[in-house]
């Protein structure tokens, strides 16, 4: 089943590389309901995040031919959708705020992964897009797609020190966010 | 990009934020598809012109450069101040007439003149001997140098402006006399003494041996000759004469001032021939047919260069051609931007220039003469090849085909198509796919 897959997956990319129509529309299909997700993860408005996702698909069928084959091809094609996103937010400023703070005391209740694991996907979109550009940015970067704060700082131009301070203080952040998502909903249950 | 480490592993906090966001999904809607299709649409069409102004300046470069070696500049480039510079005109007008027109530049001039004289002599009368069908006979003190009125007929050049021409002749030769004398006396100015002088002059005599190779066969054909000649002192009677005369070309190039005549061989003449394999670079496109079946046309521009050697001359014949190929190609093995593949097919050619240039040495003089000549007729072949081509831009790929064709004999210059008719090249160039 796997092999099917990934051999239909290089048919695909062949005839996406061929300019092939057919091919194209499959490969959207297959990806643009994720990657909608992943912009909007990163911008929070939906409507810029349609013009990301349909500048993202551009890049990627007028650079198809770039992909080596050797890696995933569905991380290639998330990594053309962040890329497009981090240029969107760098043209609009989005990335300059920065702010150092220490790292500490942030612990990590039991409690608070319980709830965490009640809340579902779309609460916790809604609670990331609560996050400033800055600090959504470096969560989604290294909390989501799993650059190291090394890569993030140099993908943002930012020190490493401010890439790991920002994520700490969008996960505390975060973390209020579930907590008071989490009382509403037990609120909400008992009321 | 490498999985975070930066605290080793995530807080489990993050671990499950990704597990549930990962793979998330959100609607999209219908309309984005649409403007997705526009989108490629313009880019591509972006990225295309810009490859296809670069194929036509390309193309462009080529012609000129082409053109430009066709020219007289290459003498002009390689002289110096020992350097005697000639450059040549000549309008061919059928098979057995040539006028040639000579623009002396030399900055020996004055000196060479010295010796203009018993050259003049030597050359003619050498001309003479050897061919009996025309002869130039140019009046100066001790060389008399009359016209034919049969090979003025032929050269379609009326006596009175070869007359005129062995006039300005023998002026320039006479207001050269005190000069020489100031020139024997002083080396340095001789170096530096540039003017320019035009005369008429000689003509080229034309033997079954030159007209083959170059086929200069058209009644109203261009053909431009340049001669460049270097040396560091005067010389005595010029050596060529002592060459075997069966290996003389019909033409003696001489202008006033140059001290000694260029002798022109054909190519046919050469004792010692070294075909180069031939060089092609085209622009293609191709129809696919199905997934491994592609029909093909488009130009292909070709070189020809074969070395030419004989005791005191050396020579390169160039050719250039452009040609319009038709072919099928089957794809033996392909990758995501590689593919190997066969073709066979058919090209007709046309020649777009011959260019002859040619070294003859005398002593420690070197004359170097170009003949620049049209190609008539057109040259068809058949080949096969085995290519690979890499996928650089969307349905652009460059290539590069070595295979071998068979040449028909469509009375081509001499060339390694000539000398054998099934003969190896190598092709480059770009393909487009649609």
């Amino acid at each position: 089943m796997g092999d099917k897959r990934i051999t239909d997956e290089q048919e695909l990319i062949a005839g996406c590389i061929e300019g092939k129509s057919w091919a194209q529309r499959a490969i959207y299909d297959r990806f643009a309901p994720a990657m909608m997700s992943v912009c909007v993860r990163y911008v929070t408005d939906r409507e810029t995040a349609r013009d990301l996702l349909q500048e993202g698909f551009i890049k990627l069928f007028t650079k198809i031919e770039s992909y080596s084959g050797t890696g995933a091809f569905g991380g290639w094609v998330r990594r053309i959708f962040v890329t497009t996103a981090l240029e969107y937010l760098r043209q609009n400023d989005a990335l300059k705020q920065s702010a150092d703070i220490d790292d500490v005391g942030y612990h990590i209740e039991n409690d608070e992964i319980s709830v965490l694991e009640k809340i579902s996907a779309d609460d916790l979109m809604a609670c990331v897009s609560q996050l400033s550009d800055g600090y959504r940015t470096v969560f989604n970067l290294y909390a989501i797609e799993g650059y190291s704060h090394a890569e993030i700082a140099e993908m943002l131009g930012i020190s490493e020190g401010t890439s790991r301070s920002q994520f700490m203080r969008a996960r505390k952040i975060l973390q209020k966010s579930v907590l008071s998502l989490h009382g509403n909903e037990y609120a909400k249950e008992y009321r | 990009m490498q999985k975070n480490t930066d605290n080793n592993t995530h807080d489990a906090f993050s671990e499950l934020y990704r597990q549930k966001l990962e793979n998330h999904t959100l609607p999209v809607d219908d309309g984005v598809w649409d403007a997705i299709q526009k989108g490629i649409a313009v880019r591509k069409r972006r990225r295309i012109i810009p490859l296809w102004w670069m194929s036509a300046a390309a193309v462009l470069v080529l012609s000129f450069l082409i053109f430009r070696f066709s020219d007289n500049e290459l003498p002009k480039q390689l002289a110096d101040n020992k350097t005697i510079e000639r450059t040549a005109e000549k309008i061919v007008s059928g098979k057995q007439a040539a006028e040639i027109t000579f623009e002396n530049t030399t900055e020996n001039k004055v000196a060479e003149k010295q010796s203009a004289q018993n050259e003049i002599q030597n050359s003619v009368r050498s001309n003479q001997s050897e061919r009996n069908t025309k002869n130039i006979h140019q009046h100066t003190d001790d060389v008399h140098v009359n016209t034919k009125d049969e090979l003025a007929d032929k050269l379609k050049i009326s006596d009175k402006e070869i007359n005129i021409a062995d006039d300005i002749q023998q002026k320039n030769i006479e207001e050269d006399a005190p000069k020489t004398l100031l020139a024997e006396n002083n080396e340095e100015k001789r170096d530096t003494n540039k003017e320019e002088n035009k005369n008429a002059f000689e003509t080229i005599q034309n033997e079954p041996g030159w007209e083959d190779p170059l086929k200069t066969k058209n009644t109203n054909e261009w053909v431009v000759l340049a001669s460049l000649g270097s040396g560091r002192s005067s010389s005595g009677s010029p050596q060529f004469l002592n060459a075997s005369n069966s290996d003389l070309y019909t033409g003696l190039l001489r202008a006033p001032g140059i001290k000694t005549a260029a002798t022109i061989l054909a190519p046919a003449d050469f004792s010692s021939r070294k075909f180069h394999a031939p060089i092609s670079f085209g622009l293609r496109a191709g129809k696919k047919l199905n997934d491994r079946v592609s029909l093909e046309s488009g130009l292909v521009y070709t070189y020809l260069l074969t070395d030419l050697e004989s005791p005191n001359y050396a020579a390169t014949l160039n050719l250039h051609y452009l040609g319009i190929p038709l072919n099928a190609k089957v794809n033996v093995w392909t990758s995501r931007q590689w593919s190997v593949y066969a073709s066979g097919g058919a090209m007709v050619e046309k020649g777009l220039r011959s260019i002859f240039v040619q070294e003859q040495y005398m002593g420690n003089q070197t004359i170097r003469t170009t003949a620049s000549t049209n190609i008539d007729g057109f040259q068809w072949s058949v080949n096969a090849a085995l290519g690979v081509a890499y996928n650089f831009a969307g349905t652009f790929d460059f290539y590069f085909e070595p295979g071998f064709s068979y040449y028909f004999d469509n009375d081509q210059p001499l060339s390694i198509r000539s000398d054998r008719q099934f003969a190896p090249g190598v092709e480059a160039g770009v393909r487009f796919a649609f």
